[in-house]
């Protein structure tokens, strides 16, 4: 007996599972269908946006209006099932009657860029109602996390701040969404490991645990286009006949690494510089002392290879000024570098393709909630 | 100075996991040595010069390693199919006071027998039944440890080669069926350790518990993700054929199926090389055949029978017919008795024969030319069981004689009574010693066992059920003793300040050895690396803080020892999962059962399990186990985290 539904989503990560939430939150019967065995082994969602790593663009300024606490607390908490727990300077160290420990912190932090054309990046700011805080000297110097002024300081260190930018417990945030839907949907519905994946006419067809399986969608497939789905999507459109749909996908790896610090880093700056961000790393409740410090960059060319480690020890002894930097954690994830947008391909099975279903999570819940709606519509 | 990073890459990497002492190890080299015959490029990577630092997964297949060499360089290599090389702990499922000093891996308690001067009565509890617990706890009793228990749980079927069951009996080991329940500190250098068998809570007074295992049914060869060529690959056999044979066996297989796997993986193209492609089937076929007949070994494994102290008729004959025991030759001259009846991988005494009187085939086993043999008793020497004799059974006289081994610390003497003891170590009578042949000369060495080839005359009805010697009476007066001296020469003892006390220890001996000997082991010396991955055995010393494994006792040193901590003081640590994050099991079933996890990587993520200090060395195979019991797919996983513990960078 083919499975039947109303929309089949593929895809890993947040997206289709924000998605899937959507839709039965409308009434609708949805299939879920990932190509890995874990729901978020491809890991494709950054805990905050990668912002500021270039010029200052038109897009950029939105892109920071939606980090902004209140906005991000607007886009996340409705589509996650509990509590997101606030943290932030102020906050800390205050009682309060409950609090949901085990819950997503959503942290906010003020977030100092050092660009590249300062007064030129402060009036695009500006201009964008942004509202940047200029500070210079040891002022910015100890705002940027980990950076060890002790040991010189660049008279010319100037940055620009903005206040109450957001970053997220990804992990816990992503599960708690999971755990929703799966307590909505059934096993047979929430389908991992899948392979060989076929849109006919009559339907969907594909290998589940090596089994066969036949599927019916109603209004259509929804493809969440990530890397691990990359291959799939261009044979598909080759097959359509829609080889030039899609744009191409440069790719970019991204790097996150977890350094120990000797020094305790403030929890309330994110610090930017022109190769990375660094904030310290907390999960949860953040607790004394900070003594990780994360460092998010692009990898250029391969994941971990000699440009990386030059790139990050640059970062870290000719900004950071630190001699030697002991590494935790490292976690990649290689995302596809395109702007985000919607494709459609006709046929028996209408198949609808989402871009910028990766990234900052908060843009990809705010774009996976805007698609799930528009698409029903 | 910039860091230095050299790139790489091969069809096949194979790298050392954190923690491994052998490298590369027998089943690495059977690997590496069959995908190179099939034209595939490998890399191994390990040892001193060359830490692997962790592993990155490619999309797709294959990964890339990091590897530190001994000049700080980094080298990034490739392999389309990876695989990591590990040598797992070995601990048993969590049980109050499993946490303590007193509970040591099976590596650290054969290091300790090997260089230290480690007190081990008057007792030691090996949990497990497999070969090595039984070789570790024949040795103990051959040093004079009065007791020594094999545990396991009731129910579970016998792990090891029943030569070693019976060698272990003979010297008066014994077999105890129950679950660990406590182990507390009675008093220094003692403890109280508790089992739950079917009759109750049983006591024992030990000196140390050994976790042998095995704890877990694993073939030792996971690939995660599914069909990504990212394998983990485990080398758990000993150092020498000889402590192993098993071990060996296993582990060659191991890496030859492996190999065969890999090979069909990566070679797509097989039209001009159509013999390699046979030679590829040949050695699947082998591999998985010789597998079965392990499998098959450990699902039903072979015991003799007895009715009272003698042999069942069923198992005397089997002992009789069997091809390795002489048929008439013994009843004209001495000749060799090769008793190993169950079906086992091994031929060490074939090996060490030296007229090749010894044969295996397939389809006999083991089976013994008389006409070649000499009696020399090479056999009974290189035997790890000990299971050879030497027999003579003259036709029509009322005694026979039985050349045996014997291991123990004080030696017999010309026309002594020795006590004859049978395949479990029960005593059937008395033998007279005729004379005897050192194997392992006498030295001065503390505590040394001697192995001695001993010619016996016993009652003629004894000679095929006759398969031990004890000593009969007092260990011989202080001038006859073989002993030598009580200091060993080579070494003199040097005055240091540990922990605020005096004390004398052997100068350049490991600061972690000392600690044991001392009796001031802490929880976190058990895993007794050696290169200090695991980071975990950490001292001050002279005011600077230094790991216990990499440290030489010298001369006025000061060391100091954490404090115990909390944790380390709990009453109850039965559910205590990961020790340095102080996670416990239902810690991390909450967790799983509220979130419905069904990823260990999610589990594992969001509990922080292996974010400790000791990531996971200690917590990641009881956490499997978990998972496994909760229904959770943990079998193949394999814990991908990069990289594997701290790495400093200078730059």
């Amino acid at each position: 007996m083919p499975l039947e539904c109303d929309v089949a989503l593929l895809g890993t990560g947040l997206a289709p599972l924000l998605a899937a939430q959507s839709l039965l939150r409308q009434g609708l019967s949805v299939l879920l269908l990932n190509p890995d065995h874990d729901f978020f082994r491809e890991n494709s969602e950054l805990p905050l946006e990668p912002v500021f790593l270039g010029d200052v663009e038109p897009k950029t300024i939105e892109v920071i209006r939606r980090q902004h606490l209140d906005r991000a607390r607007d886009i996340l908490a409705p589509e996650f099932p509990g509590a997101i727990e606030v943290w932030s300077r102020e906050s800390a160290g205050l009682s309060r009657s409950f609090r949901d420990l085990s819950a997503p912190f959503l942290r906010a932090r003020q977030w100092n860029w050092i660009p590249r054309s300062h007064d030129d990046a402060y009036l695009r700011l500006l201009e964008g109602g942004l509202n940047p805080l200029h500070s210079s000297g040891l002022a910015a110097a100890r705002r940027f996390p980990g950076y060890n002024w002790q040991r010189g300081l660049d008279p010319a260190f100037q940055a620009l701040g903005l206040d109450r930018l957001v970053d997220i417990d990804l992990e816990r945030y992503r599960n708690g969404v999971l755990e929703f839907v799966q307590t909505r949907l059934s096993h047979e519905r929430m389908l991992t490991s899948i392979s060989g994946l076929e849109v006919l006419d009559s339907g969907l067809r594909f290998l589940h645990e090596g089994s066969a399986v036949q599927a019916r969608a109603a209004r259509g497939l929804w493809v969440f286009w990530t890397p691990r789905v990359s291959s799939w999507l261009e044979k598909f459109c080759a097959s359509r006949k829609q080889e030039k749909l899609l744009p191409a996908t440069p790719g970019i790896a991204w790097e996150e690494w977890s350094l120990r610090s000797r020094d305790p880093i403030d929890p309330s700056q994110v610090g930017i510089s022109q190769d990375a961000l660094a904030w310290a790393r907390i999960e949860g409740e953040p607790r004394e002392p900070w003594l990780e410090l994360n460092v998010l960059m692009p990898a250029a060319g391969q994941i971990a290879g000699a440009e990386s480690f030059l790139r990050l020890s640059r970062f870290v002894q000719s900004f950071l000024n630190w001699d030697r930097f002991r590494i935790r954690d490292l976690r990649t994830r290689t995302l596809l570098g395109v702007e985000p947008g919607e494709w459609k391909i006709e046929g028996a099975v209408p198949v609808r393709i989402l871009s910028g279903c990766e990234g900052g999570v908060i843009g990809v819940v705010d774009r996976a909630m805007k698609f799930a709606s528009r698409g029903v519509a | 100075m910039p860091i230095q990073v050299r790139e790489g890459s091969f069809d096949v990497l194979v790298i050392a996991g954190p923690g491994v002492r052998r490298w590369p190890g027998l089943g690495v080299r059977a690997l590496a040595t069959l995908c190179a015959e099939m034209d595939l490029s490998v890399g191994v990577f390990g040892g001193e010069g060359l830490k692997v630092k962790g592993v990155l997964p490619l999309s797709g297949t294959g990964g890339v390693a990091l590897v530190e060499d001994s000049q700080g360089r980094i080298h990034r290599v490739e392999g389309r199919a990876l695989i990591r090389v590990i040598e797992p702990i070995g601990f048993p499922d969590p049980f109050e006071g499993w946490l303590s000093s007193a509970l040591l891996p099976l590596e650290t308690a054969l290091q300790l027998r090997k260089q230290g001067q480690t007190i081990w009565t008057p007792a030691v509890a090996i949990l497990g039944t497999g070969n090595r617990a039984l070789m570790l706890g024949a040795e103990l009793l051959e040093s004079g440890v009065p007791e020594v228990f094999c545990i396991d749980r009731p129910g579970s079927p016998f792990a090891g080669w029943e030569v070693h069951r019976r060698r272990f009996e003979t010297l008066g080991g014994r077999f105890l069926w129950g679950a660990p329940y406590r182990l507390a500190k009675a008093a220094r250098m003692l403890w109280d350790f508790r089992i739950q068998d079917e009759f109750g809570i049983r006591v024992l007074e030990v000196a140390w518990v050994v976790a042998a295992g095995p704890f877990s049914k694993s073939d030792g060869v996971r690939e995660f993700p599914p069909e990504s060529l990212l394998f983990e690959m485990e080398q758990s056999s000993a150092d020498s054929v000889s402590e192993d044979p098993e071990g060996w066996a296993l582990e060659e297989q191991r890496g030859r199926a492996l190999a065969v796997k890999i090979c069909k993986a990566l070679s797509s193209d097989w039209t001009d090389r159509r013999a390699k492609k046979d030679q590829l089937e040949d050695e699947l076929r082998r591999s998985r055949l010789q597998m079965r007949r392990t499998l098959k070994r450990r699902d039903q494994p072979f015991s003799l029978e007895f009715i009272g102290k003698w042999t069942a008729a069923p198992s005397s004959r089997a002992i009789r017919d069997f091809p390795g025991a002489p048929r008439q030759e013994q009843s004209k001259r001495t000749v060799a008795s090769i008793e190993c009846i169950e079906d086992v991988e091994c031929g060490i005494c074939q090996t060490a024969c030296p007229d090749s009187a010894i044969l295996i085939s397939r389809e006999q086993g083991r089976f013994l030319d008389e006409s070649r043999c000499t009696s020399c008793g090479k056999c009974l020497d290189a035997c790890p069981a000990k299971i050879p004799v030497l027999i003579q059974e003259l036709e029509g006289h009322p005694t026979a004689q039985l050349t045996l081994t014997y291991r123990g610390r004080h030696a017999f003497r010309q026309n002594e009574l020795a006590v004859l003891l049978n395949r479990r170590g029960e005593a059937l009578g008395s033998g007279k010693v005729m004379d005897f042949v050192e194997v392992t000369p006498a030295g001065d060495a503390v505590g040394a066992v001697f192995e001695h080839r001993v010619r016996v005359e016993v009652p003629a009805h004894l000679a095929w059920e006759a398969r031990g010697l004890r000593r009969a009476g007092e260990v011989p007066s202080h001038e006859e003793e073989w002993v030598m001296s009580s200091e060993l020469s080579a070494s003199t003892k040097v005055e240091v300040q540990l922990r605020n006390d005096k004390r004398l220890l052997r100068n350049g001996q490991p600061l972690a050895l000392a600690l044991f000997e001392t009796g001031l082991a802490r929880a976190e010396d058990r895993l007794l690396c050696r290169d200090g991955s695991c980071g975990l055995c950490e001292v001050v010393v002279d005011g600077v803080k230094r790991l216990a494994c990499r440290t030489q006792v010298h001369r006025g040193m000061a060391v100091q020892l954490d404090a115990p901590s909390a944790r380390s003081q709990q009453q109850d640590d039965s559910g205590m999962l990961c020790p340095c994050l102080g996670i416990t099991r239902e810690d991390v079933l909450a967790r799983a059962r509220e979130g419905r996890l069904s990823s260990p990587d999610a589990i594992r993520q969001a509990c922080g399990i292996g974010d400790g200090r000791c990531r996971g060395r200690i917590c990641s195979e009881p956490f499997r186990r978990i998972l496994l019991e909760e229904g959770i797919a943990a079998e193949q996983w394999i814990d991908w985290r990069f990289p594997w513990s701290e790495w400093t960078l200078s730059v």
